[in-house]
């Protein structure tokens, strides 16, 4: 039953990017950012089920059972804030110049801001190493939930090669359009199945206010934040939804906009998604306390899989695989996409290997990158540890650590190609450093003060950007012009 | 048209919003309020609160003028094919 909900759906996805791959013009642009044609309701769903991954069903209901409610102000209600404002103040204009100037990657972009091979090389580098944890963390999750919620039937590489298996099929079809498309489809189902998966279980659990009755009378920790969330931890933590500003994938999205006025859409309703499915997640992972008491490490991990075999067995632990499923895919999708981008433009079209390409060269070449990155990926999920899924907020920190030089290229006329690359290797060498000291501890903090790593490595990012700008000799007019009016 | 009052207002409100994040008042308190502990509500409602205020903020400053200034030019007919190379032109000519 599980598995032929799960096989069904991904039939759906596959139809829905086949069908999308019609409209598929033969250039380039048509193919990586959808021909600039992207709507507001599409634009709003496919950046949502982008940014969104497995982690708002499962990690969130994970790290509430163990930390309660404060997970929704630590993780949610923070990117509710900061990601729109990102949009209203980046996004737009990326979109803006990006539109004008042809531009298909952020390394494009860095190269025409500063007229500089180099800064543009080093941030491919860095932009690919931050991005591959990304994509490993999704093909593994998908390989590890399906063989949760069939009690070990399915092995987890099963799981992992169906979600390569589709994504390949979809993305390499279809595009960018196909990949906003099925993405509005995904994030509509991952949307509704975690909000009816809550309505069942609490249901059963007598409702909402009975429910919070009995985790008070044993947990009541778990309803405030108390001793667990530091407030300098909430503080600094609202630099990490940052990281929407420099994903690679988000930014190929932000360019497919049909218009400026496209951006409405995502700006003001991105918080009513994210409550949508936060609330439900954080408010499952707390109740979970109330059967499953004690749960320690990776075995809370499956909290939210526990409670749907308890209360509501084999249509919704089918229904909630598809919807983690659609969560994964919705984001790998992009991720490879953006990464099969770059290394066809940024590499390959820019440095001319074989020459000038034309657009049907561009689009088999994308096709194979997207093949390449996803097979690649797929080979890594089957021999890496699960203590890779520690690596996310270090991504995370890395590229909201990077933002300082996308506003920099947007706002500031005299910042240089040597500040931007200063900014780039203060991160590199910050992050590095705080990595080392603080991987595998969930609640690491700067000297343990509750201040995250993000915040000073933002800072010095800051710092070397402002520091090597001014040492440097001033861009020229005509350049920044093109970018700043 | 968004005038700079406007916009000026508007970017404060955003940095009260995030001063308003954290909301160490409600740190300890399990008082419930809507049906849910008080600190899960008052960040559901700190969303609802954005979704409004970046409604007002499209409405009243948007930077069309300038975004469309940024936008329109040499089109994006040029898009894959030259795009990156017509930004190039200015380093090559200075």
């Amino acid at each position: 039953m599980t598995l032929t909900i799960i096989l069904g759906y991904l039939l759906a996805v596959l139809l829905i990017g086949a069908w999308s791959s019609r409209r598929l013009a033969a250039t380039g642009e048509d193919f990586f950012v959808a021909g600039r044609t992207i709507g507001p309701f599409v634009l709003l769903m496919t950046l949502f089920g982008t940014h969104m991954t497995s982690f708002a069903l499962l990690g969130a209901s994970a790290e509430s059972y163990r930390v309660g409610i404060g997970v929704f102000s630590l993780m949610a209600s923070s990117s509710a804030l900061m990601v729109p404002i990102v949009f209203f103040f980046v996004g737009t204009r990326v979109w803006a110049v990006g539109s004008r100037l042809g531009l298909l990657t952020q390394v494009q972009f860095v190269r025409a801001r500063w007229g500089s091979d180099g800064v543009g090389l080093l941030l491919f580098v860095v932009l690919v190493v931050l991005l591959a944890p990304y994509l490993l963390i999704g093909v593994m999750g998908g390989g590890i939930t399906l063989q949760q919620i069939t009690d070990g039937a399915a092995p987890p590489w099963l799981g992992s090669l169906l979600i390569c298996g589709v994504v390949i099929g979809y993305v390499t079809s279809g595009g960018l359009r196909g990949t906003a498309w099925v993405n509005t489809f995904q994030t509509g189902m991952f949307m509704v199945l975690g909000a009816v998966t809550a309505i069942l279980i609490v249901t059963k659990l007598g409702g909402v206010g009975a429910a919070l009755d009995r985790v008070a009378a044993s947990r009541p920790d778990l309803l405030i934040r108390g001793d667990a969330i530091d407030p300098l931890r909430l503080l600094s933590y609202t630099l990490i939804p940052l990281s929407v500003g420099t994903f690679p994938h988000i930014f190929s999205h932000w360019l497919s906009a049909r218009q400026a006025a496209t951006f409405k859409a995502p700006i003001v309703l991105y918080p009513v998604c994210i409550a949508v499915v936060w609330i439900p997640s954080v408010l499952l992972g707390v109740f979970g306390n109330i059967d499953f008491p004690g749960l320690e490490g990776p075995a809370s991990n499956s909290v939210l899989i526990r409670m749907i075999a308890l209360y509501t067995p084999d249509l919704l632990a089918g229904l909630l695989g598809a919807g983690v499923f659609a969560a994964i895919m919705s984001s790998l999708d992009s991720q490879s996409l953006s990464l099969g981008t770059m290394f066809t433009q940024d590499i390959v079209r820019h440095y001319r290997w074989g020459g000038e390409l034309s657009e049907s060269r561009q689009i088999l070449l994308g096709r194979l990158f997207v093949v390449g990155v996803v097979a690649a990926v797929f080979l890594v999920s089957l021999v890496a540890e699960r203590s890779i899924f520690a690596l996310s907020v270090w991504s995370f920190t890395g590229f909201a650590s990077l933002l300082p030089v996308v506003i920099a290229a947007l706002y500031w006329r005299r910042s240089t190609a040597t500040g931007a690359a200063a900014a780039i290797v203060t991160v590199i060498v910050l992050w590095i450093w705080f990595f080392v000291r603080g991987v595998g501890q969930p609640d690491y903090s700067v000297g343990g003060t509750g201040v995250m790593p993000v915040a000073v490595i933002f800072a010095g990012s800051v710092a070397a950007l402002a520091i090597g700008s001014l040492l440097s000799k001033p861009p020229g007019t005509e350049r920044v012009a093109r970018f700043i009016p | 048209m968004a005038t700079t009052a406007t916009r000026r207002l508007a970017y404060a409100t955003l940095a009260v919003l995030y001063l308003l994040h954290n909301d160490l008042w409600f740190w300890y308190d399990g008082d419930r309020f809507l049906g849910l502990p008080i600190g899960l509500t008052y960040h559901l409602l700190f969303a609802g609160a954005v979704v409004l205020t970046m409604a007002w903020l499209v409405r009243s400053a948007w930077p069309v003028a300038e975004l469309d200034r940024l936008a329109t030019g040499s089109g994006s007919a040029q898009a894959a094919n030259g795009g990156e190379r017509e930004a190039r032109a200015p380093e090559a000519k200075g």
